[in-house]
């Protein structure tokens, strides 16, 4: 990871897009995070078992979409952002071993309560560029006066 | 087709799931962010920076361990399949290894809807997650779907 200067509110206009994140998610990255998170869902890494269900390939944990674009707002307000809320809502499965990029746009940004807030639509897109999950993010920002 | 009825409903939503403690520690802070593949230096051990030490990603509280088991309903449903609809996590204080969890479920919500295969009944639990100094650290909400 390269050093960045810390994002300031100043920084942030409504309607700008965020850095995209990549992603590929591996068997070994699904077995992985089953292992950290605590999902043992076959679907998530036994094709045949997947495939018994109906379902076209190994599954992509929704909740690992949740936490890629939970990295994706985290990477972009650096240190000193806090990151309040995250809302995702899963439209569509992803499968193992495609590719799969996290987006975000600013919606709206205010002050509130001593706090420079800033609103984002997020989502993750799959190759046929269908999102496949969406969502919301709350973030605080610092200010460039301090 | 009605699923659950009024009496149902009302019986759902004054489940309380029995609290449940976790301890984190940097392992799990350090595989949790492994298998995201996040390697911001916060969530590192030798993380420096206005937090000062190591702080869990996240991603975290995204693991279903912290999500609890599955939505126990006072009662059966002839739905079979289980999906995850989707989530919300509010965080209002840093959780850090050491930090010791305590998490309250409650079902909050029962929706039903027509889908294309069907009958669905949507239900939202809401945990609330407390540090071992009694600060509210998450709250989080998660939808499943049955089907």
């Amino acid at each position: 990871m390269t050093i960045m200067t810390q994002l300031c509110f100043e920084d942030v206009q409504v309607g700008m897009e965020i850095p995209a994140l990549k992603k590929h998610p591996s068997p070994e990255q699904l077995v992985k995070w089953a292992g950290a998170s605590g999902d043992f869902n076959v679907i998530h890494y036994n094709k045949e078992a997947s495939l018994a269900q109906g379902l076209p390939d190994i599954i992509v944990h929704g909740r690992l979409k949740s936490a890629f674009l939970s990295q994706l707002v985290t990477d972009w307000i650096g240190a000193q952002g806090a990151l309040k809320k995250i809302a995702v809502q899963h439209r569509a499965t992803d499968t193992v071993n495609t590719d799969m990029v996290c987006k975000g746009v600013v919606k709206n940004k205010s002050a509130q309560g001593g706090e420079n807030l800033v609103t984002l639509e997020v989502w993750t897109e799959n190759s046929r560029g269908e999102k496949t999950c969406r969502g919301d993010a709350v973030v605080a920002l610092p200010s460039r006066g301090h | 087709m009605t699923i659950v009825s009024e009496e149902q409903r009302k019986q759902a939503l004054a489940v309380r799931l029995p609290p449940f403690t976790v301890e984190i520690d940097k392992s799990m802070v350090r595989r949790v962010a492994e298998a995201v593949g996040d390697d911001n230096p916060l969530w590192q051990d030798s993380a420096k920076g206005p937090t000062r030490g190591m702080v869990a990603s996240p991603a975290l509280l995204h693991g279903i361990y912290f999500c609890g088991p599955r939505p126990t309903l006072p009662f059966d449903v002839p739905l079979k399949r289980v999906l995850d609809g989707g989530g919300e996590w509010e965080y209002s204080a840093p959780i850090r290894p050491g930090d010791i969890l305590t998490a309250n479920t409650r079902i909050v919500d029962l929706t039903e809807r027509e889908g294309s295969t069907g009958s669905l009944l949507l239900v939202v639990r809401e945990t609330q997650w407390t540090n071992q100094k009694g600060q509210l650290v998450a709250k989080m909400k998660a939808t499943t779907i049955l089907r």
